[in-house]
């Protein structure tokens, strides 16, 4: 007798769900993908219980004839691939016909569709039951395709088991939304949960890449509301020209087949200090595609480096634009994952476009704002000299309350000898503030509220973790350091109390002077390009995987430049027998691993520092003025003018915020003086 | 328990002591030492677990027996008083009354049951020799110890006691300090052991001018009985245990055919890299020896700080060349050995410098790679 049979094709459809189907998440994924896929402009996505009763997916994209209608419940029946070469160059978001028959399969299934341009007004309904189609009607209907699932997973308990809470369901099918929401800002979205509405976004139209940002920025703040200051990202390379790759095979490879990748990232990612305690908004798109993917996770927190705590994650929607042959989106059934050709090229260059926005937001920015007339300038009541306020600051702030209250700066009051700090000319000079009228709506807004106001919208409420640092503006503001600071004293003997055009501004002596020594010992130790080597005595074996093993040797060249030696001692095997003479080995095994993590993660552009960092940041947080060190005048002035000269000013070598601000509307809030 | 004891035989009995006693401990016993009396003998006990010292001092016994005191407080009080001669004397509480001249005290100490036992050996091996011997030994190696905790077996010297011979090793893994004693060594005494760091330290401490010392081995601790050069001095003890592990195998690094053997003045050689040494920084901390012939320019350069250049005559034929070294490392030695003249044996700029002197000593220091 046969063991071996053929199943049935029903069977067959349920396996499949399996894969592409995993919960009513997924199932809006594809139906939304198919949506976007069919050039809709308005996308209505309903769900009842989590998802488990009802999904409703309504568009007005290009419809379906009836017979195509019917053909599209056929596995690998699809419009939008033709030939195996063209999953190389994928347009769209689905390409595998398999997600329709694969949920009709475990649901029952209304399709209603009427193709545009259609001249008889006439659509057509498709009632499918467990994948039976029962019934096959003309429907009135307006173009576009509607969808509705009902009763997922009926027909197989053992997945209906697995289903979470409903609410844990409906937050996953809002997580994919408000991805797809934002890779999409052109597509007007409603989300109706249960009857009511959760959130109806606008089409934002757009045309050019400025206005697609722009379109972005305006899907960011209907999602997450406007107060995380955000940075603009825009970076173009070619994966091909960069030179570290030319002794890279793959590149060679790509070269010899003439291909040359183009390759963007744009996008938002949050200003230094901004972070969260997990990766919920961290939203990356490949080819406007959500996707997970390892490196891409490690080149952002690698791209903010020492602008983010150890243990936070980046707060960001990144879009990385990659010629599609370089990309393989044909990895998982729900396509979460992507792969690149050029893994370490992409990942380099998306860690560099993150760094470069990161170092542009303070050192390229525009010079202040136009300043006003010294007449019109006009500043608060002035503090004795500087030098008493050390002694007693305490004191200094019960002495002038006016200053802690946010005076408006319109008062016409005496002009007083205190040291403004200007970016521009080191020396203290009285500088113009302006008037709080000037200052724009956009500039008002561009600093955050004093209250950790949960975002709308935000899919996991419990873990909400958003810390706003007061830092920065969002995208379009000038950086802190960029505006005039005028020291007004210290509390603490930690905090500088200074103000700002737009407000209060506080400032952490320790962590401050912590990123001004950081930044300067690194400046000493990179002029060289080699670094010295100690070398040991008892060179002690490490013993690595293959895949280790494979990487340190492909990367002898550049350990040799760092100063270590990691000569070969076998198969699989390594001989520790060369250090820098600043890093202290410990324990051979855990140094190399941790070794190979960093080259991974900083590419082979790395010098020894990166790695010795950790002992370098150490060094300098003992060096540095700590809390409770009084501080004089000048010695604060400078520290001020030291960090306004940093490339990344805005948080410490651990990435502990150096500076808070607080606006002046913040103020008044506080103040009740306005609503 | 009733004694009276001179205030200074106190005094020393107490400074052996006192450094083993931790200042946070979660075992109250082990902040307390031990007193016993008997025999016209005070001896004071002190132990954190792993290191042990006793030390025994002259004491008019009246009524023997055994308890235990905090020792700050002790020290506090021994050193405080004006009178030369302190009585104790300690009821069955463990409470003890200190009277000297016309201050009283009455300190609460804990039962000498309490106190942790002191373990016994198994095997006695043992060697003699004199203080003055293990004392320039101990020198000339402990400051090549390593002190790194994820390489415990470095974290200590090698005793290797074999072939008539007494061999103490320290290494960090940078350089290697070797220093050599011909022995009388019968067949079972021969053993290799580890001692800590800490003990060497407190042994070092111990070790008077003149006098013998005692040392018994067995599989897993060691034991130093210091005895005085004179009758009727403090004699200490101090019992350790062994750092486990086997050592690296020293002999391996000890290069074995040196190129050039240079003769150089131990005090000039040092004072060049004192003085070099000041324009090295925490991260370019070399300094770069050229030898040329019958000239030795030492140089330092660190790019933050500027550079220096020490030149100093020396007998070489040899042809030219530059190592670099760890100035602090190639310094230590320097500072450790007394000769007049010291002998620095190298093969290339990349492979190990040996350091020797006239004695059997040895020091091997790894280069560093300048690029």
């Amino acid at each position: 007798m046969n063991r071996i049979r053929l199943l049935p094709e029903q069977v067959a459809n349920q396996i499949a769900a399996g894969e592409v189907v995993e919960r009513p998440a997924s199932v809006v994924k594809e139906l939304v993908e198919n949506a976007l896929d069919a050039g809709s402009s308005r996308i209505t996505v309903e769900i009842g219980a989590g998802g488990r009763s009802l999904i409703r997916v309504v568009d007005d994209g290009f419809g379906m004839s009836k017979d195509d209608a019917l053909l599209c419940l056929e596995r690998h029946a699809t419009s939008k691939i033709r030939l195996a070469e063209d999953l190389s160059f994928l347009a769209t978001m689905g390409f595998r016909g398999e997600a329709i028959p694969s949920i009709a399969s475990v649901s029952r299934f209304v399709l209603t569709t009427r193709e545009r341009g259609e001249p008889s007004g006439e659509g057509c309904r498709i009632i499918i039951n467990g994948g039976k189609i029962t019934e096959v009607i003309a429907a009135a209907s307006p173009p576009g395709t509607s969808v509705e699932v009902r009763q997922l997973f009926f027909n197989l308990p053992a997945r209906r088991k697995f289903l979470r809470a409903e609410e844990t369901e409906r937050a996953h099918i809002q997580q994919y939304l408000v991805l797809a929401a934002l890779a999409w800002p052109q597509i007007g979205f409603t989300f109706i949960t249960d009857g009511r509405i959760g959130w109806q976004l606008p089409p934002v139209a757009w045309t050019s890449s400025t206005e697609r940002s722009a379109a972005l920025r305006e899907r960011l703040r209907q999602l997450h509301g406007g107060d995380t200051p955000l940075l603009e990202v825009e970076f173009s390379a070619n994966i091909e020209e960069s030179p570290e790759l030319t002794n890279e095979k793959n590149s060679l490879l790509l070269r010899d087949r003439g291909r040359l990748a183009s390759f963007r990232v744009w996008g938002f990612v949050g200003a230094p200090g901004v972070s969260r305690g997990n990766r919920n908004e961290q939203h990356v798109f490949v080819n406007q595609r959500p996707v997970e993917n390892r490196g891409l996770n490690l080149a952002l927190i690698e791209g903010y480096h020492t602008a983010l705590m150890r243990g936070r994650y980046p707060v960001c929607c990144v879009f990385l634009e990659i010629d599609p042959s370089a990309v393989d989106v044909n990895v998982h059934p729900q396509k979460r994952e992507v792969r690149f050709r050029e893994e370490t090229a992409v990942r380099r260059l998306t860690a560099t476009a993150i760094r470069e926005t990161l170092l542009r937001f303070h050192s390229n920015s525009s010079t202040p704002p136009a300043a006003p007339e010294i007449s019109e300038f006009l500043i608060p009541e002035l503090q004795p000299s500087l030098t008493s306020l050390e002694v007693v600051p305490e004191l200094f702030l019960s002495l002038n309350p006016s200053v802690l209250t946010p005076s408006a700066p319109s008062q016409n009051l005496p002009n007083a000898s205190c040291p403004v700090l200007d970016p521009q000319k080191p020396a203290p000079l009285l500088h113009p503030l302006p008037s709080k009228e000037r200052l724009s709506p956009e500039h008002s807004r561009s600093t955050l509220s004093v209250q950790n106001t949960p975002l709308v919208n935000r899919p996991d409420q419990s873990s909400s973790q958003a810390v706003p640092h007061f830092i920065g503006a969002t995208g379009a503001g000038i950086p802190l350091l960029r505006v005039p600071l005028r020291l007004i004293g210290v509390i603490g003997r930690l905090y500088l109390i200074l103000e700002s055009d737009r407000g209060l501004v506080l400032m952490d002596q320790h962590a401050a002077h912590e990123r001004v020594l950081f930044e300067q010992m690194l400046q000493r130790l990179e002029s060289g390009t080699h670094c010295p080597s100690q070398r040991l005595l008892l060179p002690e074996t490490v013993e690595l995987s293959a895949k280790d093993a494979e990487f340190i040797r492909r990367n002898q060249e550049t350990l040799a430049r760092l100063g270590i030696g990691l000569s070969e001692f076998g198969d699989r095997t390594f001989l520790l027998d060369a250090l820098p003479p600043f890093i202290r080995g410990g324990n051979p095994k855990q140094f190399t691993l941790s070794l190979i993590d960093d080259l991974q993660a900083s590419g082979s552009s790395v010098n020894s520092l990166r790695i010795g960092e950790d002992v370098i940041a150490k060094t300098v947080c003992r060096h540095a003025v700590k809390a409770n060190d009084p501080l004089s005048g000048p010695e604060l002035e400078n520290l001020v003018n030291d960090l306004r000269r940093c490339s990344m000013p805005y948080t410490c070598p651990h990435g502990r915020p150096t500076l808070i601000e607080m606006n002046w509307r913040d103020l008044e809030k506080r103040f009740g003086r306005t609503g | 328990m009733k004694l009276t004891v001179a205030k200074e035989q106190l005094l020393i009995g107490l400074s052996a002591v006192q450094n083993i006693v931790g200042s946070r401990t979660t075992l109250p016993i082990l902040a307390n030492v031990l007193l016993s009396a008997g025999d016209g003998r005070l001896e004071l006990t002190v132990t954190d677990l792993d290191i042990t010292v006793s030390c025994s001092v002259a004491a008019d016994v009246e009524l023997s027996g055994r308890t235990t005191l905090p020792v700050k407080k002790f020290i506090d009080i021994a050193r405080e008083l004006v009178a030369g001669q302190i009585a104790i004397e300690v009821n069955d509480k463990s409470v003890a009354v200190i009277k000297a001249g016309s201050s009283f005290f009455k300190v609460n100490g804990l039962a000498a049951d309490e106190f942790p036992p002191i373990n016994t050996f198994a095997t006695k091996k043992s060697v003699k020799l004199s203080s003055d011997k293990l004392k320039g030994m101990l020198r000339k190696t402990s400051f090549a110890v390593s002190g790194d905790p994820s390489r415990h077996q470095l974290n200590g010297i090698l005793f290797s006691l074999k072939d008539n011979r007494m061999i103490l090793v320290a290494t960090d893994g940078r350089r290697l300090a070797l220093c050599e004693e011909e022995f009388d060594l019968s067949s079972e005494n021969q053993a290799d052991f580890i001692v800590p760091t800490k003990a060497i330290n407190e042994v070092g401490r111990l070790l008077g001018t003149g006098g013998q010392v005692e040392i018994q081995y067995s599989e897993n601790q060691a034991s130093f009985k210091i005895k005085p050069a004179i009758e009727g001095g403090f004699t200490s003890t101090l019992m350790t245990k062994l750092v486990d592990g086997s050592y690296p195998n020293y002999r391996q690094v000890i290069p074995a055919a040196p190129q050039e053997r240079i003769p150089l003045q131990r005090e000039e050689f040092l004072k060049a890299l004192r003085l070099a040494e000041i324009m090295t920084s925490d991260k370019q901390n070399s300094v770069k020896l050229a030898f040329s012939k019958n000239q030795l320019t030492i140089t330092a350069n660190a790019p933050e700080v500027g550079e220096a250049r020490q030149t100093i005559a020396i007998k070489y034929e040899g042809k030219d060349m530059a190592i670099a070294f760890n100035p602090g490392y190639m310094m230590d030695p320097l500072k450790a050995v007394d000769n007049d003249e010291v002998y620095f044996e190298l093969i290339d700029e990349l492979s190990p410098g040996v350091l020797k002197t006239n004695e059997p000593f040895l020091y091997v220091i790894m280069p560093m790679r300048m690029t």
